[in-house]
């Protein structure tokens, strides 16, 4: 197996220090949870708590949190089933700094297999951290070991995602519905499968009377606030919008109540605040506008802007950095109409984990792939849009006999 | 229009640059008001965005609602009934981005004509001159679809006389027989060229200068307009503009101004002392972006216009994509009245820091 070397030319190798292309190719599977593959992990959890940089970013430590050795032994399937790896996976991670895809990878190293993982060319300092960390993790692990997670970079080319993928046994590819478009013009063999993460919509939902007796107000604000300016709310889990379930007073009261905690928590965040991301607000609240009646809650200023939209029915991506639509539900059905297929995460306060399952259950809307507490909305969980990631990464072998 | 607009009327009869700051906070304030009511009355859109914001009808300039101009990108906005459209401007705008659609009716177009007129005469005088246009004659060839370009070349060719294009359609290469023929046609008079700002660096200063060439039209008028981002990846500043300008082509006064398809007859000229001016039908004001407050003199912030011309399109007060500071009012060496300032360049990207589709948008 190996590249054509006008194609190979144009990949750069980011990680680990010496590799190549031909080397990652040739690299040994393992079985699923092997010892040497849980040390790679642990090598990179070590890394990044070893650095004061990484650890000063919220996600770089719960990345590492992630990586510890209890939490991946829970991931380990109890099934008693036989697993092996597929064998080479292509991840495409997306352009941002997000951890994310580093989930994904490193499940895939956990699930014994090797993996070509192609990075952003846009630099930003996140990522250039998170390559340092990785080659200093994997320059302590021995050459056969670290040949199984190779970080690329290479123009965003149809000839190189070709070449690519006629090696690929399972294909992961992240970044939103162009990307996915882009990549699948790059034929996988028969016998490949690809795992997809398209663009998606997220939003929170809350009870008003639950929000009134909440002993933990301003907890909750500063969880939700998490949630939304973490990744400046453009991952696909930012809640964009947010949902109050009850009757008009008592949404009116926990309106007035939450917003302004919510406010304090962003300010006490203190992102910096980018004034592309203000006129942008002032573009979507106006479209809003525009197009039916609204109502903009008074903030102090547009670092949060929040539009009361009584007749919104599509949820989509305005704004960011702090914007929101609201608007009040009578019963969690009534949910149930404006879901559409691209709805990830719902941040749920307030709402029962029975309520959401009646609600699934004689509803059965389109969307909606998790349904988490506030301030996990950005957790990255093995089971990702509707997907098992490590049963997806790997197959089973009957043993019948 | 049904609605009388007196205030509106009065001031754009008013002599460009004679309005002092009291009297054009009145004037002009009161025609922005009217305006505003004629646009809630005839743009449903316009009304839906006032009535969101809930504030009370503008008294003063600073007090007119503004429309960010991207929303002329994103939504059809016009005042008037389809048929009563005379001419649809598009911006040029960035490659793969939706134009902004402007629609002008008869009454707003001649406005637009004569706030121009007032405004260029006052820098180059009543007299034609031979005029040089920097662009080539392709550019406004095609008159059902004008380019912002096209469109701008075709408003300033009214000011001058024998024109003709400096360059050639195929590869925009100095049209050398042209322009030497001009020269020795007009030699030693006081000339007006016009064009955009990078076509005349690029394609008209830097050519000369590579050819060896100098140009010498003595007391000529050179105006320009487009922006200067081009530039400034190019490190190329107003001063050295100037003085290729002057040097090569004899061009000494030089007047770069600042203005937008989706406000038309805004045009914020350079005088000579280097300071872009409001004249008396617009406006400009400097807002923080945090809370979208009026800022002070010297302060860095986004660029807002107002102008009493859009009838046909609620395009009266918007917020720019650009930064800019206030410089001055009523206290330019030059004379004229009313507000200074400088453009400081565009509001810069967003990071993209989601789960967005940048592998497909880094291969541009």
């Amino acid at each position: 197996m190996s590249i054509a070397p006008d194609i190979a030319r144009q990949i750069s190798i980011m990680a680990p220090a010496g590799g190549s292309i031909a080397a990652t190719l040739a690299a040994p599977r393992a079985a699923p949870f092997a010892p040497e593959r849980l040390a790679l992990v642990d090598a990179v959890r070590k890394a990044i708590l070893a650095d004061p940089q990484a650890r000063s970013r919220p996600e770089m430590v719960a990345l590492a949190f992630w990586a510890r050795a209890a939490s991946l032994a829970q991931l380990a399937p109890t099934d008693g089933l036989t697993r092996a790896p597929r064998g080479l996976a292509l991840h495409i991670a997306p352009g941002n700094v997000d951890t994310m895809f580093l989930y994904s990878a490193l499940l895939s190293v956990l699930a014994g297999n090797v993996n070509i993982v192609r990075v952003s060319g846009r630099e930003s300092d996140a990522l250039t951290l998170l390559l340092r960390l990785l080659n200093e993790a994997l320059a302590t692990l021995p050459d056969d070991v670290r040949a199984c997670l190779l970080i690329v970079r290479y123009p965003a080319e149809k000839p190189i995602n070709d070449a690519l993928s006629a090696h690929a046994d399972v294909r992961v590819i992240w970044g939103g519905d162009d990307t996915v478009r882009e990549v699948r013009a790059s034929p996988l063999p028969p016998h490949a499968s690809e795992l997809t993460f398209p663009s998606k919509v997220s939003a929170a939902v809350i009870d008003a009377a639950a929000w009134a007796t909440a002993p933990d107000q301003a907890e909750q604000a500063r969880r939700f606030a998490l949630d939304a300016v973490t990744f400046g709310q453009q991952a696909c889990s930012s809640p964009l919008a947010l949902f109050w379930r009850g009757d008009a007073a008592s949404v009116a009261a926990a309106q007035a109540t939450f917003w302004p905690l919510v406010e304090s928590a962003i300010a006490a965040a203190g992102e910096p605040f980018a004034a592309r991301a203000a006129v942008d607000k002032l573009v979507a609240e106006q479209m809003l506008a525009a197009a039916g009646a609204v109502h903009h809650r008074d903030t102090s200023d547009y670092r949060l802007r929040v539009t009361e939209t009584p007749d919104m029915t599509r949820l989509t991506r305005l704004a960011s950095d702090g914007f929101f639509v609201e608007r009040r539900i009578e019963r969690l059905e009534d949910l149930a109409p404006l879901v559409q297929r691209d709805w990830q995460t719902i941040a749920s306060l307030g709402v029962s984990g029975d309520d959401w399952r009646t609600m699934l259950a004689a509803t059965r809307p389109h969307g909606i792939d998790r349904i988490v507490p506030f301030g996990q909305a950005l957790a990255f969980g093995n089971m990702w849009d509707g997907v098992n990631l490590l049963t997806s990464l790997t197959r089973i072998v009957s043993v019948e006999v | 229009m049904s609605e009388a607009m007196q205030a509106r009327d009065a001031v754009l009869a008013a002599p460009p640059f004679a309005l002092d700051a009291t009297e054009k906070n009145r004037l002009l304030g009161a025609a922005l008001a009217e305006l505003t009511l004629h646009h809630a009355a005839n743009c449903p859109q316009y009304a839906g965005i006032l009535a969101a914001q809930g504030r009370a009808a503008p008294i003063g300039i600073a007090d007119v609602p503004f429309l960010p101009v991207r929303l002329f990108k994103e939504l059809d906005l016009k005042s008037i009934p389809a048929d009563a459209v005379f001419k649809t401007l598009t911006s040029s705008g960035t490659t793969g981005q939706v134009p902004s659609r402007i629609y002008l009716d008869q009454a707003t177009a001649q406005a637009q004509s004569r706030a121009l007129a007032a405004i260029t005469t006052n820098f180059i005088g009543k007299d034609r001159r031979p005029m040089l246009i920097i662009d080539h004659p392709g550019v406004v060839r095609d008159r059902t679809s004008f380019s912002a370009r096209g469109a701008g070349i075709l408003g300033m060719m009214t000011y001058g006389r024998a024109h003709i294009y400096a360059l050639n359609d195929e590869d925009m290469g100095l049209n050398l027989p042209a322009i030497t023929e001009f020269a020795e046609k007009h030699a030693g008079k006081p000339i007006f060229a016009f064009g955009f700002t990078f076509m005349v660096w690029k394609y008209f200063l830097s050519a000369l200068e590579r050819a060896g060439i100098t140009l010498d039209f003595p007391g000529s008028v050179l105006i320009h307009s487009g922006g200067w981002k081009k530039l400034e990846d190019e490190a190329v500043s107003n001063e050295q503009f100037k003085s290729v300008a002057l040097e090569r082509a004899g061009f000494d006064h030089v007047h770069n101004f600042y203005g937008m398809v989706e406000q038309v007859g805004s045009v914020f000229m350079e005088c000579d002392h280097g300071r872009l001016h409001a004249p008396g039908f617009a406006d400009v004001i400097i807002r923080d972006p945090l809370d979208w407050q009026p800022l002070g003199l010297g302060q860095e912030g986004i660029i807002q216009v107002v102008s009493a011309i859009p009838l046909s399109y609620p395009g009266h007060s918007l917020l720019t994509e650009d930064r800019g500071m206030m410089t001055g009012e009523d206290d330019c060496p030059c004379g004229r009245m009313g507000r200074t300032f400088r453009v400081l360049g565009r509001i810069p990207a967003a990071e993209m820091r989601g789960c967005s589709d940048t592998h497909t948008a880094q291969a541009a």
